[in-house]
């Protein structure tokens, strides 16, 4: 049985539809691609992310424990504080990426439905602490965008204007007390509610009534975090490629003496990696597919990981593996006979984007 | 100019950017942990503003370039601080 969105009925009155992944509901579109793209590049868009799986660990170890299992430095890390974080195998290969929220002495962790059964084994492992799935008791709903900070001071009163990036507070909305966490997976300001199910219409409600939004669905993330470089494990790593060669070392404690998987990040690292995404642009019309070949002086250098055309930059943009000694930004490849220059990322950025 | 050409220019410029990092930041990395791609702030090695402004002194530093205020772009990544330093940089005047 497939567990509903918080939103379910709201989004549905909107017309919006859906798919489903490990069994929990996902929007895929709600007022149309376009729409909610300009909202989220232009304005405020809102997500139901109820599909996102929330388990919450307590224990007198937990942060020990946790920071023994994950790739970042958690250890040391305060109330009120959001982390992004990779969960690993031992011998380097991935699980899942998470995002790490402490409150009230405990760790909450979120994952996309897609690797909440995998996330759930491995936590539900863990010596000496409680794991409790939250699951289908919360609700997540996403809001961000270039105006989100404005929507937040709306609704959640001045405090809420000082929220840090990747920080988080309690707070009410709509009257309901909520957990409010600035983060985004656009590139965009954005803010992260956990609230209980039986109130997220409530909250839903409050939002929309306090600034101009648009509700979205999931699908329009592909575009966006294309432009932005956002991490989308079914296509960065759906050949066999490694977390390092996806470019995610910000996402790992060096430093750290333990953590599943070090020894082969630590190895990886030491040994060179044989290839790197990179992010690309071209001009043109024909948007390369995902695995279209890379050549440089008629030799395969790489291939497209996915790409798509950016209306915000009006141009192609993509992301693709790149042999080690082509991986460098400014080289010019071709991809039958489109060019592709290899450009810093995110393809897409300004002074008010954030994503890494 | 050719690909070797841009390759070795790249690969000078980030290498002494991440020295430039290293030793302006209290990161606690080798210059093979860090993506020239990953961001330095926020949702990456989480700098603040306080090693931005180091980091700032280093970069001009070490490459006779004046980086203008109000453009926090430039310091999004090791890429993007190395394009600001190929465009402006006489040391790698074309």
């Amino acid at each position: 049985m497939t567990a509903s969105l918080s939103l379910h009925d709201v989004l549905a009155a909107r017309g919006a539809t859906f798919g489903e992944s490990e069994g929990r509901e996902i929007p895929l579109s709600v007022a149309g691609p376009g729409a909610e793209y300009a909202a989220i590049r232009e304005g405020t868009g809102i997500t139901d992310r109820s599909s996102w799986r929330i388990f919450r660990l307590s224990g007198a170890d937990v942060f020990s424990v946790l920071d023994e299992t994950v790739t970042a430095e958690i250890g040391h890390l305060a109330e009120g504080v959001v982390r992004p974080s990779l969960l690993l195998e031992e011998d380097g290969s991935y699980i899942a990426d998470l995002w790490l929220w402490i409150q009230s002495g405990a760790v909450l962790v979120l994952c996309r439905p897609l690797h909440g059964p995998a996330v759930a084994r491995v936590l539900d492992g863990l010596a000496g602490i409680t794991c409790e799935d939250l699951s289908d008791l919360d609700a997540l709903i996403a809001f961000e965008g270039p105006s989100s900070q404005s929507l937040a001071a709306a609704v959640g009163g001045a405090a809420v204007v000082g929220l840090g990036f990747l920080a988080a507070m309690s707070t009410q909305i709509g009257g309901v007390a909520v957990g409010l966490a600035r983060m985004s997976v656009s590139g965009e300001n954005g803010y992260l509610v956990r609230c209980p199910r039986a109130e997220a219409a409530t909250v839903f409600a409050a939002l929309e009534a306090a600034g101009e939004v648009v509700l979205c669905g999931e699908e329009v993330t592909d575009l966006l975090s294309v432009e932005v470089r956002a991490f989308r494990s079914e296509f960065d790593l759906a050949n066999g490629e490694n977390v390092l060669e996806a470019g995610l070392h910000w996402m790992v404690g060096f430093a750290k003496e333990d953590y599943r998987g070090r020894q082969a990040l630590m190895e990886w690292v030491a040994a060179g990696l044989p290839r790197s995404m990179m992010a690309f642009v071209a001009e043109g019309d024909r948007v390369p597919s995902s695995g279209a070949a890379l050549s440089l002086n008629g030799d395969e250098v790489g291939y497209v990981v996915r790409a798509a055309r950016s209306p915000a930059l009006g141009r192609i943009v993509g992301l693709a593996y790149v042999h080690a000694e082509c991986a460098w930004v400014g080289v010019s490849c071709l991809q039958d006979d489109l060019e592709v220059l290899l450009v810093s990322s995110p393809a897409l950025r300004g002074p008010q984007r954030v994503a890494g | 100019m050719s690909t070797e050409e841009i390759v070795n220019r790249r690969r000078d410029v980030v290498g002494r950017l991440k020295r430039v990092l290293l030793e302006n930041a209290d990161l606690e990395l080798e210059p093979e942990q860090i993506s020239a791609d990953g961001g330095l702030f926020a949702l990456g090695l989480g700098l603040d503003s306080i090693d931005a402004l180091q980091i700032s002194v280093g970069v001009e530093t070490e490459f006779d370039v004046t980086i203008p205020p109000g453009n926090p772009h430039v310091f999004f990544s090791i890429n993007t601080l190395a394009d600001f330093v190929l465009a402006h940089s006489e040391e790698y005047a074309q």
